[in-house]
Order: C-alpha cells, then structure tokens, then sequence
C-alpha cells in the first residue's frame, strides 16, 4: 500500500498539537518527522507481510521496534517541552499511531502498538529539563 | 464572613507551617517537594554517540547484498547491545533523569525487537528497505535522546 508520508506526517502533526499544546517549532518537528518515519515503516512492513516475505511475529516484532522508535522521540519531546511524561506521551502516540494505522492498512497491528502504549504508562513520570 | 474566616484562618496556618519549616531546615523538607532538573551527562553523550555509529554499520551491514542476515552479523548487534546496555545503565544512575532513562528503555526495547526479526528471518536476510527503515527510525531516536541531553543545563 502506498502512503503520502508528507500528508501523514502532517495530520498526526495537527492532531497531536490539539492533544499536546504549546509545542517549539523544533519539538513540532521532531514529532512531524517521526511520524512520516513511522508512517512509512508500518506501510513497508505491511507490503512485505502482505507480500509473504514476513511472518506474522517477524511483522509484529518490527512494528512494535518502529513504535518504539517513534515513542522514544515523543518522550524526549516531553521532556523538553516539561510536559507530564505519562499524558504527553500516551495521548501523542494514541494520536500519531492511529493516523499512521489507517494510513497504511495496517489496522492489525493496532493491539500491538497498545500495548507499547501500556508499557510506557507503567514506567512512570519524571523531572523535566526545564 | 464565615468562609472568610476560614480562608484566613487556612492561610495563617499555612504560613506559620512555612516559618516553622524554615527554621527546622527547609533545604532537606523542600526536596522532597520540587525535583531539580536533571544535568547534562558526558558519559550519556558519548553512549549515544557511539551507538548511533554501531548501528549504522550494522544497518549498512543488513541492507546489502552480501552479508546481509542475521548470523553474519550478531557480532555487531552484540556491540550495539552493549553500547544500549551502558547508556540505560547510565541514565538510570543519574537522579531525576527518568526521561532519558525512559528514552533510553525504550530505545533498547525497540532494538531488541528488531533482532527478533531478524534472527527469526536467519539464514535469509530482512527485506533490505525495512533494514534501511530502522536506519531511519533508529537514528531519529538516538539523535532526539542527544538533543535532549544537549538542551539540560551543563554543570
């Protein structure tokens, strides 16, 4: 499935500014980027899958390592921008992860990126750097 | 009036609980209440540094045509567990450093499941263009962790 990573990024972008206010143009950038990088990945994992060249675990073990990519950006984005590491984080990537769901036709993976959604809420919050 | 009275009453206690914390030392009382913000690290820099460059060669490695699976490689996915395993260990020594220790879990997490994969996809090789999409991610994040650790105050 081809995805306009531009058109994703930018969505996920307007969507998590509603959820996460107040964000630097660099922070801004930084989530836009990871989501066009995230947006293509789970797209190009879904080709492959669809395609036979993946195992439905080696499929879910790359979705779940680019959702962790994308996750450890939007915690280094709560910690620059002193937002709540749990809030911030869970609502950004709810946001980013299903835009980036239904962008690429990978609705399947929707449970395995909850539950790196979950992980995050169980490692707590922290001291911001500003 | 009598909501007012109150509000006062509350307020006077309050400030009188403040004087009598600042006599019994409020520079150990106050801790507990307001975090300091965490310091740059050197050490965290350079585990970063050096695990953005790990990976890249393993990722370079992945995305060719020789060469390319799982076992050829496990030497260097060793050597960027390793680099991962240092910085969380790092960050996790550090007071009031749970973003980065965060970030650097997570990392570590993410990496440990691509080579799930990819020693599941052995003696074949990943799809070239996935490995070269963990390239991408994987250096976006590490590079986001380095600016960060960048932006806390030095000293």
């Amino acid at each position: 499935m081809s995805v306009n990573v531009n058109a994703v990024a930018a969505q996920v972008l307007a969507a998590m500014q509603g959820k996460v206010p107040g964000l630097s143009g660099a922070q801004a950038k930084a989530m836009e980027t990871a989501a066009g990088v995230l947006a293509k990945s789970l797209a190009d994992i879904e080709a492959y899958h669809l395609a036979g060249e993946l195992t439905d675990d080696q499929a879910t073990d790359l979705v779940s390592s680019a959702a962790d990519d994308a996750l450890t950006t939007l915690i280094t984005v709560a910690g620059t921008a002193a937002l709540d590491l749990k809030g911030a984080v869970t609502a950004g990537l709810m946001t980013l992860v299903q835009v980036a769901l239904s962008a690429s036709g990978l609705g399947w993976a929707g449970p395995v990126i909850q539950s790196v959604i979950a992980a995050i809420t169980m490692t707590g919050g922290g001291s911001p750097t500003k | 009036m009598m909501i007012k009275d109150r509000r006062l009453s509350a307020a006077l206690i309050a400030i009188a609980g403040c004087g009598v914390l600042m006599v019994s030392g409020c520079k150990q009382v106050l801790p507990f209440f307001v975090q300091q913000p965490p310091k740059f690290d050197q050490i965290t820099a350079n585990n970063l540094i050096a695990a953005r460059q790990d990976a890249d060669v393993l990722f370079a490695a992945l995305s060719g045509g020789t060469g390319c699976s799982y076992g050829a490689n496990t030497a260097q996915f060793d050597l960027v567990d390793k680099d991962l395993s240092a910085l969380v260990v790092e960050a996790a020594s550090l007071p009031n450093n749970s973003f980065t220790t965060n970030g650097a879990t997570v990392l570590q997490k993410g990496f440990d499941r691509f080579r799930a994969a990819a020693r599941s996809k052995n003696p074949a090789c990943l799809p070239p263009g996935l490995a070269q999409d963990k390239k991408t991610s994987f250096d976006g994040a590490a590079t986001n962790l380095l600016t960060y650790e960048n932006a806390k105050p030095k000293g």
